[in-house]
């Protein structure tokens, strides 16, 4: 097994878009975990480091200066946000993409192992989940729970896990006919020991490459949300929010309709980059497990 | 080598059907008569070889045994003891006992219970003296600590699989395939009590104990049926179901996991369930054979009365089949027309009246029953020898 990760390893790293979706993962996680000394927050807000302090008067955009490297927008500084709301990214992707799938892997593998009528209904229930559309139910859960980022995510984990569920449930009904599986029955292993110790080691790996690529689209559902007012409070640093303030301001001034950029550019990029380190990973891990899927 | 007075293993009528569903509603719309009603006995210490065409449901038999497939019907005694109950799903097994023990006992009288088969009497004891008659009671006889005797079960019967390359979890290293057992059942108290456990029964099956830090990919076919074969005797069973297990094996090496397999058979006292479809190897291991066909056992015999004058017409062919590797020999050979019939919608009479060189009117008509024709032999027809 040593010797097959070694060589997956070795398969990743002689993959260009692998190691740019790695290099670009490593550069979010450097800014995450640097934060304070990057963007250092102001005594005032020590306690607060997430809101993103206030550091002008003016309601209009500033652009770009030495002070505010990314811009002013609605009073706030950009760069602030930008380096903060990484934090916020990570902490978005990995808390519903772990247990969306957590989930996702629970109700699967239960479905498929015992198969019959728990397999029926455990599907028809993932069914009537997939066909609400999924804004629309987040829209209408975080009018029950009430607006913020943790509303956000349990309406992003309640309605994130069909897709791995579906997932694992085809392969585990697909790895439940080995004879290995069988012969751990005939040994008298109990049915949650051959779920965890049989079945999904051997069939985990398309989730977590399905996993990975959501963890990227799932910053970019929170800030749809974000940007619909849903989302996080005021001023707190997150990509969406910032999205959000340029909103009066994206169709630039008269006769200058590209006045404002850096409202939307530098929060963006950052988006972009990281959806796109998580899609590259995703990619490659794919490659490497399922050559038969390489196009 | 047998001991005829008690089996280790007796199977009285096995049903097992496979339902076909269809439609949204999952109706069943049809059922695959894989094993329908089977009875063998197997004694302590020997080999039973059960031979059959592919899909007569010879692989079908070794999972019901060992509770893989729940039985649809009849009953399986080990040492006489009854287990089905532990074979069936708990809310089978009330019903079970009710139709195969209690309305029968309660419609007989005291000398007709004296007549039953030994191994039904001796539930009627039970039920009568220790249970006084109280159903609810014998019930709970076979359904308390249910967990506790399905593991003892467990321990006791053990199965090789066919397919030396499907039967190891690919992601477990060889150590933890073979010594998973040993957790299940708690054998060892300490780690280095596995370790050596795994160790030995390594070296028994002819491997290196190295080996147990490695991964099934890292080995050839034989060896993986070695592992295969390691895993089974690590719990020490009395019986072992060899369900097709060296017909995966090139023939080199399927003589040397033969031998093992005797050998092993001789060191722990094995009693092996031998499941192939080739003459060659039964005829090999064997010290009775029974022959399948859809379903059914047509003839039970010693493997020598069995290979030197068989008596049904199907085994008759098939021994006519096996090659004999003279070119100046000429035999006269039994060829069988058509395909198997499904077994689905199996024929009316006796299964093989389709088929078969020496049918008469009767056969398609009533179902020939297995009985004794000479000591220890058993046909299912009713002209056996009539071909030969």
């Amino acid at each position: 097994m040593e010797k097959e990760y070694k060589r997956m390893l070795k398969k990743f790293f002689r993959n260009p878009s692998g190691v740019l979706g790695l290099a670009l993962l490593f550069f979010f996680i450097f800014v995450a975990i640097f934060a304070p000394v990057i963007a250092p927050p102001q005594p005032s807000n020590k306690y607060e480091p997430y809101m993103m302090p206030i550091v002008t008067w003016s309601p209009d955009p500033q652009p770009p200066s030495k002070e505010h490297p990314f811009g002013v927008s609605e009073r706030r500084d950009i760069f602030y946000g930008v380096v903060w709301g990484t934090r916020t990214a990570f902490r978005i992707g990995l808390i519903v993409t772990g247990v969306s799938t957590l989930i996702g892997l629970f109700i699967g593998s239960i479905s498929a192992y015992y198969g019959g009528w728990i397999d029926e209904i455990l599907m028809r229930i993932t069914d009537i989940f997939l066909s609400i559309p999924f804004l629309i139910a987040a829209i209408v859960l975080t009018t029950l729970l009430g607006t913020g980022l943790d509303k956000v995510m349990i309406a992003m984990i309640v309605f994130g896990w069909m897709g791995t569920a579906r997932l694992i449930r085809g392969n585990i009904l697909q790895a439940k006919e080995e004879q290995y599986v069988l012969a751990a029955k005939a040994i008298g292993v109990s049915t949650p020991g051959i779920i965890v110790k049989h079945l999904l080691p051997n069939t985990i790996f398309p989730v977590l490459i399905q996993a990975s690529m959501r963890m990227g689209s799932l910053v970019i559902t929170a800030a749809i949300l974000s940007f619909l007012g849903l989302g996080a409070p005021q001023g707190y640093s997150d990509w969406g929010a910032i999205l959000n303030y340029a909103r009066n301001w994206m169709l630039g001034a008269h006769g200058e309709a590209l006045k404002y950029w850096y409202t939307i550019v530098f929060p963006g990029t950052a988006m972009v980059l990281f959806v796109l380190a998580w899609n590259l990973i995703g990619d490659t891990l794919r490659d490497i497990f399922d050559p038969r899927l390489r196009i | 080598m047998t001991r005829k007075d008690e089996a280790l293993l007796s199977v009285r009528h096995l049903v097992k059907h496979f339902p076909i569903r269809a439609g949204i509603f999952k109706r069943i719309v049809a059922w695959v008569k894989a094993v329908d009603g089977v009875d063998f006995d197997i004694y302590e210490g020997e080999t039973l070889g059960l031979v059959g065409e592919s899909g007569c449901g010879k692989t079908t038999i070794g999972m019901t045994l060992l509770g893989l497939y729940p039985p649809t019907g009849g009953s399986v005694y080990f040492n006489g003891e009854d287990i089905t109950p532990y074979l069936l799903p708990r809310w089978k097994v009330r019903s079970y006992l009710k139709q195969t023990y209690v309305n029968h006992f309660k419609k007989l009288s005291g000398d007709e219970i004296e007549k039953l088969p030994q191994e039904v009497r001796r539930y009627a004891e039970v039920y009568f003296n220790d249970h006084k008659g109280n159903t609810e009671s014998f019930v709970r006889h076979f359904t308390e600590n249910r967990k506790e005797k399905q593991k003892a079960i467990r321990r006791e019967m053990q199965i090789v699989f066919q397919d030396p390359y499907s039967s190891l979890n690919p992601r477990m290293r060889i150590g933890n395939i073979i010594g998973e057992a040993v957790d299940v059942h708690g054998l060892a108290s300490s780690s280095a009590e596995r370790r050596r456990m795994v160790a030995e029964i390594l070296q028994k099956v002819g491997l290196y104990p190295e080996y147990a830090m490695r991964y099934p990919h890292e080995f050839s076919g034989g060896q993986r049926q070695r592992i295969g074969i390691a895993r089974a005797l690590i719990l020490n069973p009395k019986l072992v179901v060899a369900d097709e297990a060296v017909s995966a094996l090139d023939v080199s090496i399927r003589s040397q996991i033969l031998n093992l397999m005797e050998d092993l058979q001789r060191e722990f006292q094995l009693t092996y369930l031998f499941i192939s479809h080739d003459l060659s190897v039964i005829k090999h291991i064997s010290d009775r054979v029974a022959v399948m066909y859809l379903g059914k056992i047509v003839e039970v015999a010693p493997k020598k009365k069995l290979f030197d004058r068989p008596l049904h017409p199907y085994t008759v062919s098939l021994m006519s089949a096996i090659p004999i590797p003279d070119p100046d020999y000429k035999k006269r050979r039994v060829i069988l027309k058509g395909d198997v019939p499904s077994p689905i919608n199996p024929p009316s009479g006796c299964r093989f009246h389709p088929r078969c060189p020496i049918a008469r009117e009767v056969c398609s008509k009533e179902e020939p029953p297995l009985k004794e024709v000479e000591e220890d032999r058993k046909v299912a027809c009713f002209f056996a020898g009539e071909i030969s």
